[in-house]
């Protein structure tokens, strides 16, 4: 089970995204359709995995994507991009995106990417621990 | 007589005096550019089809999308409509201006939808029972009166419009105040967008109601009994799935003297910071947040809840949740409440909550939180009243269609009423979605099968033949050749569809899609494996054709969640569907194939396209001279120009005058090439006098015919298009034919003319007829004429017709002379069905 802060300025693509992953999945989700609060969420409270439209009025999922890592440098993050606009996509994966995904698509596929993303945060934190477990070794 | 040899004898010396070779060649500008805007055209109508089966896919299956693709796609297919109608203007030098009015009535209604239904003056409040859809009352409101109409409980009560929220803001200048105040705050600021929502909520709060406003509420308040009332928000945009309905107000036991102030406390509730940085940031109009109210009566509740008619986590049956007292603990977890689950008409489990607290009304209006007395501490239903609550549940969901998340409450009297209704999101679990791309054990027929529509049905096979669609019997499969638009009209009957040639984009996979036929295309050998009458399962999720009737696949969901289908971006998305996709024109030969008859972009793409090939068609008929036309030369002694408007010579051609056959680049020239000298050229047949005679005098006194002998025989050529005009003695034939993609290929055929007596050129138009339909083509004979075309199916299929044409061509030249009688009709087309017809396998 993870945490999930999802962020879009269409309402019913964050209820969407709720339902779905809610309905599918064990994991939590947090939306919110302003990206200004969603900065303020990420100062107080820790989510295992962001997904950030990137195009939204007024502040875009690139200032999302810094604002996570700047709280926590190893924050998931998967950015949702319209089709035809995958160089912006790129830009975020330059930035430290740990994914995208092209809008529209079928609930099967973000349900994946988020699977992927939850193993990869659990071989992370595995990873770590090995290593401090050795390291006080 | 004389005059008629007279006539020839003219004719023979005119043929004498050649012209000199032309100077230029390069292709004559007005011909080139007819075909560029051809070329512009098909890029148009192939971007329109690829462009709604994407939307079509989209909406079907199961894809989260959101306005912003609604919007872009309808942009794309606006921009792409109206260059096709522009290159057929420009092909037909403006004739079809009537289409661009169409378009442009198409155009204005998507933008319609697009921007949502315009807010019209209507009653400022209404009993609930005559609350409806289209009268901006909210959906709440609707809903409620549909419940009503349907002699359900429902509280006494009465709508005001959302128009009746606007007539309110314009008659205090609330409008001007909402515009300054969301404009000035910032928007990346939340307590700015904070302050401008309060200040909005007060100034709405300080303003009186226009008159007639506290005058509608009044006279509806004085049709109710009750003392006290609940008030609530009922908001235009709460049918859409995300609803800011959960947010805004309801004020519940309200004294009859406070419902004004009340009703503006609701519409006050709107304007919090998300809805205002909504506002502010998507150019979505506060306007659009405009709600209607519910004024109802109060229950003399002893408890209440809400009623799932399904399990919302995809488990079996229903999930009742229940409080005492008034409903407003039942969701939330501040309390702990009843559950019962029913199933199959019994309790199946039931959990008694701790209900510590609960809400009353109290006595100057308002709410109440008290301790939950000992008497009402056990289970708030009663067996059979949970089972009574479930049926009542059972009732609205079937009325609505979808399983509904309803808020009920059941009086001191046990009666229970409705307080809301709404869909229920509902998740089924991924794993029953899942279908095997094959199903053991089944025996399967074909799997080659491109999805056209997808989903799955059985039925009796029914192979089409000559066309005759009106005997296709109902729920049969459909299995054609080739997916033509005027099979569009088997909607309605058939349970499936499958082609053996076709795309996913063209029109009648198009249609096909719309109707929810599953239908598969490019299937190649359906014809020769599926026997008429075979009962059949046709799998469109993975493209398989099985023996039987599989019910494993029928069962399968077609893809898509309810929860999708409740989001804003597809209901508009559908709205403008009915636009966009119904192909109205399905035949060209119909009395309503014209502009004023197109009433979606579908119907425009179709016509255009249509008129589009007539238009290239023309080119050739037009008077064509030979600057920019080379000779063919060749061992058969025909005199042929050609007109190369691109591609259709080899660059060493580049400056000859002469041009040989191996020159030859144009894919439909070179198969008819093939064709004609497989035959090569024969002398004329054998002749009887009377033949003889009728040639003289046919062709003298014909004058047509005398002025066309004139003519020379052009093609004009590109690497994929061929337009032959040609006379082969005293007939005219015209070879059109464009190898492209399948939707768009197609080989016509027009011929007319011969030199003999009318009844034996009538009996060559019968061979030809009959041998063109073994082709597959379709063909229209007029006495000694014939328009033929071909078309839905693939190049490589119809380079193979044009080949056979070519022979055609060859074979039937002078042919006329002697068809004596029917016998030699069937005669030539046995002989030339066994030497010249490939046979299939």
């Amino acid at each position: 089970m993870g945490r999930i802060l999802a962020v879009d300025d269409e309402l019913d693509m964050l209820a969407l995204l709720k339902m779905i992953i809610e309905g599918y999945s064990d994991h939590q989700v947090t939306v919110t359709n302003n990206p200004l609060e969603a900065t303020e969420l990420l100062e107080k409270e820790t989510f295992d995995l962001i997904l950030t439209d990137l195009k939204m009025p007024g502040m875009d999922g690139l200032e999302v994507l810094a604002k996570a890592k700047q709280q926590d440098e190893e924050a998931l993050v998967m950015v949702i991009t319209a089709y035809g606009s995958l160089e912006s996509a790129e830009e975020a994966m330059a930035k430290g995106a740990f994914d995208y995904i092209t809008k529209p698509f079928r609930k099967e596929q973000i349900l994946l990417s988020i699977d992927k993303a939850m193993r990869w945060r659990d071989m992370v934190r595995q990873n770590k621990a090995l290593k401090q477990r050795l390291d006080g070794n | 007589m004389a005059a008629a040899l007279g006539k020839l004898k003219k004719w023979f010396a005119r043929k004498r005096t050649s012209r000199p070779p032309a100077v230029s060649l390069g292709p004559p500008p007005a011909l080139l550019e007819r075909y560029l805007q051809y070329k512009r055209l098909l890029a148009a109508n192939s971007a329109i089809l690829t462009t709604v089966a994407d939307i079509q896919v989209k909406m079907d299956e199961g894809f989260l999308f959101d306005m912003y693709y609604v919007r872009e796609a309808c942009d794309r297919l606006g921009q792409e409509v109206e260059a096709l109608v522009g290159a057929l203007n420009g092909m037909a030098g403006g004739r079809y201006a009537a289409l661009d009015t169409a378009r442009r009535r198409v155009a204005h209604l998507v933008a319609e939808e697009l921007v949502g239904a315009k807010m019209q003056p209507v009653p400022l409040a209404l009993p609930l029972a005559e609350v409806r859809e289209g009268l901006f009352y909210g959906g709440k409101a609707e809903k409620l009166g549909e419940l009503t109409r349907l002699g359900l409980t429902v509280p006494e009560g009465f709508g005001v419009s959302a128009y009746a929220q606007k007539l309110f803001f314009e008659s205090v200048g609330l409008e001007e105040f909402i515009r300054e105040a969301i404009s000035h705050s910032q928007i990346r600021n939340l307590e700015s967008l904070r302050e401008a929502g309060e200040a909005i909520q007060a100034k709405i709060m300080a303003q009186p109601l226009p008159p007639e406003l506290s005058q509608a509420i009044a006279e509806h308040l004085a049709q109710l009994s009750s003392s006290r009332l609940a008030v609530r928000s009922s908001a235009l945009q709460e049918d859409s799935f995300f609803s800011f309905a959960g947010q805004f107000e309801t004020v519940l036991n309200v004294p009859r003297d406070q419902v004004e102030a009340r009703y503006k406390e609701v519409i006050a509730s709107q304007f919090t910071p998300r809805a205002l940085y909504y506002c502010h940031s998507s150019g979505f109009s506060y306007q659009e947040l405009a709600m209607g109210v519910l004024v109802m009566e109060m229950v003399a509740v002893r408890c209440a809840g809400v009623l799932y008619t399904d399990d919302p986590r995809g488990g079996k049956g229903a999930m009742i949740n229940a409080v005492s007292g008034l409903g407003s603990l039942a969701v939330g977890g501040v309390v702990e409440p009843d559950i019962y689950r029913v199933e199959d008409g019994r309790i199946a489990a039931q959990h008694v909550g701790e209900k510590s607290h609960m809400h009353v009304a109290a006595s100057a209006g308002g709410v109440l939180d008290i301790a939950t007395p000992a008497d009402l501490q056990g289970p708030c239903l009663a067996e059979d009243q949970a089972l009574a609550l479930a049926e009542l549940g059972n009732r609205v969901k079937q009325h609505f269609g979808v399983p509904q998340d309803i808020e009920w409450a059941q009086d001191t009297q046990g009666r229970f009423s409705l307080l809301q209704a709404r869909p229920l999101r509902v998740s089924a679990k991924l794993k029953a979605d899942y279908l095997p791309p094959q199903i053991k054990g089944a025996e399967m027929l074909l799997s080659n099968g491109i999805i056209a529509s997808r989903g799955a049905a059985a039925g009796s096979v029914y192979l089409l033949r000559d066309e005759a669609l009106d005997a296709i019997p109902q729920d049969a499969v459909l299995v054609t050749t080739r997916a033509l638009p005027e099979y569009g009209v088997v909607v309605g009957r058939v349970a499936a569809v499958i082609c053996e040639a076709g795309s996913a984009t063209s029109h009648l996979a198009t249609v096909l899609r719309e109707a929810r036929i599953p239908s598969l295309f490019g299937a190649k050998g359906a014809t020769a494996v599926l026997q008429p009458g075979d009962l059949v399962t046709v799998d469109a999720f993975y493209g398989n054709i099985y023996a039987g009737r599989l019910e494993e696949l029928l069962k399968a969901p077609r893809g898509g969640d309810d929860a999708v289908r409740q989001t804003r971006a597809y209901k508009v998305l559908k709205r403008l569907l009915k636009h966009i996709t119904p192909l109205n024109l399905l035949d060209p030969r119909a009395a309503n194939f014209r502009p004023d008859g197109c009433r979606t972009y579908h119907d425009i793409t179709r016509f255009a396209h249509e008129k589009a090939m007539e238009e290239l068609f023309q080119m050739s008929t037009g008077r064509l001279d030979e600057e920019g036309a080379r000779r063919l030369v060749s061992t058969i002694p025909l005199e042929l120009n050609i007109i190369d408007l691109g591609g259709g010579l080899s660059p060493e051609a580049a400056n000859l005058v002469k041009v040989r056959p191996e020159h030859l680049t144009s894919r439909p020239m070179l198969a008819y090439w093939r064709g004609v000298s497989a035959v090569g050229w024969q002398g004329p047949k054998p002749v009887d006098l009377a033949g003889f005679m009728s040639v003289v005098m046919s062709t003298a006194t014909d004058t047509n015919i005398t002025e066309r002998l004139h003519e020379k025989n052009f093609a004009i050529i590109t690497h994929d298009y061929m337009n032959l005009s040609n006379r082969l003695g005293f007939h005219f034939a015209t070879i059109e034919a464009f190898l492209g993609a399948p939707g768009e290929s197609y080989v016509s055929f027009t011929f007319y003319g011969g030199g003999a007596e009318l009844p034996r050129r009538m009996r060559r138009v019968r061979f030809l007829t009959r041998v063109l339909e073994d082709l597959g083509f379709r063909v229209e004979p007029k006495e000694d004429s014939i328009t033929a075309r071909i078309d839905g199916y693939d190049a490589d299929t119809l380079d193979g017709k044009l080949e056979v044409l070519g022979r055609l061509m060859m074979i039937s030249k002078q042919l006329d002379m002697v068809m004596l009688d029917e016998g030699a009709v069937e005669h030539y087309y046995r002989e030339f069905s066994q030497g010249h017809i490939p046979q299939r396998a």
